[in-house]
């Protein structure tokens, strides 16, 4: 934690141009620039800025941003949930549906619906992101104006309009999403559950007539899937950083979004305190990941 | 004889229908040209404000809804003359040491204060103790500031200074005293709970979505007595496509942001919509350093007129920005109006003339490689700076590399990322610089920032750093100047020297595209994107038609 903290810092402020750039105005007077950079503290040597920046970490204070004056905690907090709504749905959604076409795959192995979804999958994961979600706001949000075109939620939308508003903005990011991640879980289990249904085992249940969909379903995905648990495990902690691209073409206020704002402004404290955010969410995604491979393999146990 | 009557009767009740609807035909036309109360207007745009604090905030984004919350002294009209907004009236004492306001009277704070020159006095000393932002230093040379009436405000100036009024009354926004005195550092204060004067006041917003705004009930420059509309929304997208896909759908009623040309053909074609074009005050340019040594050949004004002569603009500005642009001869944009003298043009692209300049002057290519030699011998040569993240300026300066070649001149591309770019720039670190601004709109004021001898160095904008005695003088008579005629009258000089000088050539001003719907009626278009259409002057006019 304290490395990537570290790194962090140290990367942000060896990037090229001065952050006080953004902030000034080329009109400015000397004496007005300087002030803004004592303003900030970014006339102190770098070493004393990064320990001002340390001890207000260990207190939950991130900072606050170079641009609209607020909290970083507090500008964070507000859009995380959004992201945690939109990451959250997707994955489960993308399990949903990558689960079953992976296996599906792998059981009729090198037929047409193997070939179709594997195809499939392989475009969504070579396709341009933005582009895809245009063309998707496009079809469903223009010429079939079903969906929204844009936002989380109607505005001023309360109770249970303000549900279905939520749900009715989630369906078009969420199947951009879908399409763009299915390729991982999908070809992954794929591979995995080919090579585990030429197990012995496997055969051995076969010859004891055990019927076909219990060995996929009970035996052979439960072990395929470990692999494929690691990578959810790894995703999920960026799941956090959000989709920046996608929270950007559809205008969702999440924390991914939040990124793409800040590097173009060169919000500094801002980035800093998301990168810090992502950072603690991979590494307690990892913690989650340990705990759950150990209830679904036996053979792993904590000490 | 009946008959005859029956056709006078019939005559007759053919010209009391035709006036009957006539008049009611006017009677329609009447009122529906009357503009009615209410509607809602959505406005869409590509980012949040950077900060609600009116003090603080540098975005032009921000600009559109501050704009909307709190009063400056003077507004831009269309024509690009600043005018009476806050203050009524301005002027100088004989003596030039003083620059007076006179404020109106009839104009409240949100919460039912009326604004005072105490407001005005505050604003203007809160931003320069804390030194906030660009109008501290507009205010630096400021001694005191009195306030003889809740009318008129006082500036005690160190030395009279034309352009102050206009420039301090343009760009600063005036704010609350009694609300912003208990604010411990006006600097980092998030103003999240704003207490303006305008035409609408902010009741909701969440960051990243939507601000609301709700119309006051009386505002003095309505014509109506309040705006029409009850409410406008800004609603954010950052994605312009997806913004104009909004705007499309009908999810939103006008893009504050200007489109990019490529997606303006199509929105022409879209019923429903229409477009609207305003200009940017500020330019685009690339500037000669004169004071370098291996750029030397620069100093010689025959090289830079030839330079002038070889740049082929016109195309330039059709390949790049797909005619989107105006010509700009030297540094005061045409979209000024009364400063902007028409008599001094762009050199007329001639590549034939370039070349009989260069010969005549003793540059020619002596070793057949396609590059002229100076005299002294040294390839005729340039280093060219320019950002090559900003897709307009850096096709434009391939461009002009290829018009230089073409008579005989050499160009090494120096292409870098945006803050590499700007970090050079400020150091002065090149033999030719393509540069922009932004908004340049006090001629008086900025040409002295940008030629005058006395300003060259890292600190300033003075990129070109020519040493003209005629200039020096002329921009000095323009800033001493005290009453706007007489300003023009040099700044009009100054451009004529300008020309003569060659310090930089200009290539464009780029004008933008704003697209709207049809629904709502009304709107006025003013300069630059800071502006358009969204300038409270506008939006206080704008009524719902459909």
């Amino acid at each position: 934690m304290l490395v990537s903290v570290t790194l962090t810092f140290v990367i942000l402020r060896l990037m090229p141009g001065d952050p006080a750039e953004v902030l000034v105005d080329p009109r400015m007077t000397a004496e007005v620039r300087a002030q803004l950079l004592a303003d900030f503290g970014l006339d102190k040597p770098l070493w004393q800025q990064y320990f001002i920046y340390m001890a207000n970490l260990l207190k939950g204070n991130l900072g606050i941003s170079f641009k609209t004056l607020l909290p970083v905690m507090q500008i964070i907090s507000t859009r995380i949930w959004w992201t945690i709504l939109l990451m959250g749905v997707s994955f489960v959604v993308t399990l949903i549906v990558g689960i079953p076409l992976g296996v599906l795959a792998a059981v009729r192995r090198d037929s047409a619906v193997d070939r179709l979804i594997t195809a499939v999958s392989i475009f969504g994961n070579a396709i341009f992101v933005p582009w895809l979600a245009i063309s998707l706001l496009y079809l469903f949000g223009y010429l079939l104006p079903v969906f929204p075109i844009g936002g989380a939620v109607e505005i001023g939308a309360v109770g249970w309009e303000r549900i279905k508003s939520i749900m009715y903005h989630l369906v078009l990011p969420v199947s951009s999403l879908l399409i763009i991640n299915l390729a991982r879980y999908v070809l992954f289990l794929r591979t995995s559950m080919v090579e585990v249904l030429q197990e012995d085992y496997v055969r051995t249940a076969q010859a004891k007539g055990v019927r076909g969909g219990v060995i996929v379903y009970k035996h052979a995905l439960r072990n395929a899937f470990l692999p494929t648990l690691t990578m959810m495990g790894l995703q999920l902690g960026y799941l956090v950083g959000g989709a920046v691209l996608t929270e950007t073409v559809y205008a969702y206020p999440g924390v991914g979004r939040l990124i793409y704002e800040s590097v173009k402004q060169h919000d500094y404290p801002v980035l800093q305190g998301t990168f810090i955010v992502l950072a603690l969410a991979v590494i307690v995604a990892n913690i989650l990941t340990d705990l759950f491979y150990s209830l679904l393999d036996p053979r792993v146990r904590f000490d | 004889m009946d008959k005859m009557k029956g056709k006078w009767e019939k005559k007759f009740s053919v010209l009391m229908l035709v006036s009957m609807l006539v008049l009611a035909l006017s009677a329609w036309t009447l009122a529906a040209a009357q503009p009615t109360f209410g509607g809602t207007l959505r406005v869409g745009t590509l980012s949040d404000p950077d900060t609600l604090n009116v003090l603080q905030s540098n975005s032009v984004s921000a600009s559109w809804i501050l704009n909307l919350m709190y009063p400056s002294l003077m507004v831009m009209n269309e024509a690009g003359d600043k005018v009476p907004y806050l203050a009524k009236e301005w002027g100088y004492s004989p003596d030039g040491l003083t620059a007076w306001f006179e404020l109106r009277d009839d104009v409240k704070w949100e919460d039912g204060t009326p604004i005072t020159s105490k407001d005005v006095k505050f604003t203007a000393e809160v931003t320069v103790n804390h030194k906030i932002g660009f109008n501290a230093s507009l205010l630096a040379d400021v001694k005191e500031i009195r306030t003889p009436s809740p009318t008129r405000v006082e500036f005690a100036l160190s030395e009279p200074y034309g352009p102050f009024l206009a420039s301090v009354g343009f760009w600063l926004r005036v704010v609350p005293e009694h609300i912003w005195k208990d604010v411990e550092d006006p600097k980092r204060f998030p103003n999240t709970n704003p207490v303006g004067a305008g035409p609408f006041k902010l009741v909701k917003y969440e960051i990243g979505q939507y601000y609301e705004l709700e119309a006051v009930d009386s505002w003095f420059d309505a014509p109506a007595g309040r705006p029409y509309l009850d409410k406008v929304f800004f609603k954010v997208y950052p994605d312009i496509n997806t913004m104009i896909l909004a705007l499309q759908r009908g999810d939103i009623d006008i893009v504050a942001n200007p489109i990019p040309p490529a997606a303006a053909a199509r929105l022409k074609a879209t019923p429903g919509i229409k477009t609207a074009q305003t200009a940017s005050l500020g330019y685009v340019y690339f500037t000669f350093n004169q004071h370098r040594e291996q750029s030397k050949a620069l100093q010689d004004v025959r090289v830079r007129k030839a330079i002038a002569h070889a740049v082929n603009e016109e195309m330039i500005r059709a390949m790049v920005l797909r005619g989107n642009a105006k010509d700009v001869a030297v540094a005061v944009s045409p979209v000024l109006g009364s400063w902007h003298n028409p008599n001094v043009k762009s050199y007329e692209y001639d590549p034939e003339k370039a070349k009989a300049i260069l010969d005549e002057a003793g540059y020619k290519d002596t070793n057949g490689d396609g590059v002229r030699e100076t005299p002294s011998g040294d390839k005729l040569s340039f280093e060219l700076l320019y950002d090559g993240g900003n897709a307009n300026i850096a096709k434009a300066m391939k461009m002009v590399a290829d018009d230089l070649q073409k008579v005989g001149i050499g160009v090494t591309h120096v292409a870098l990322e945006r803050n590499g770019y700007l970090a050079q720039f400020r150091k002065l670190d090149y033999d030719i610089a393509a540069g922009g601004w932004g908004i340049m709109d006090e001629p008086a004021d900025y040409l002295y920032l940008l030629y005058h001898s006395s300003t060259y160095g890292p600190d300033g904008i003075n990129r070109s750093g020519i040493n003209d005695p005629e200039l020096d003088e002329l921009i000095d008579e323009a800033r001493r100047a005290l009453d706007d005629k007489k300003a023009k009258e040099y700044v009009w000089k100054v451009q004529e020297r300008l020309k003569e000088l060659v310090p930089e050539v200009h290539l464009w001003v780029e004008t933008y595209i704003l697209a709207y719907r049809d629904n709502f009626a009304g709107y006025g278009v003013y300069p630059s994107d800071l502006r358009g259409m969204v300038d409270p002057q506008s939006l206080v006019r704008v009524y719902k038609v459909k």
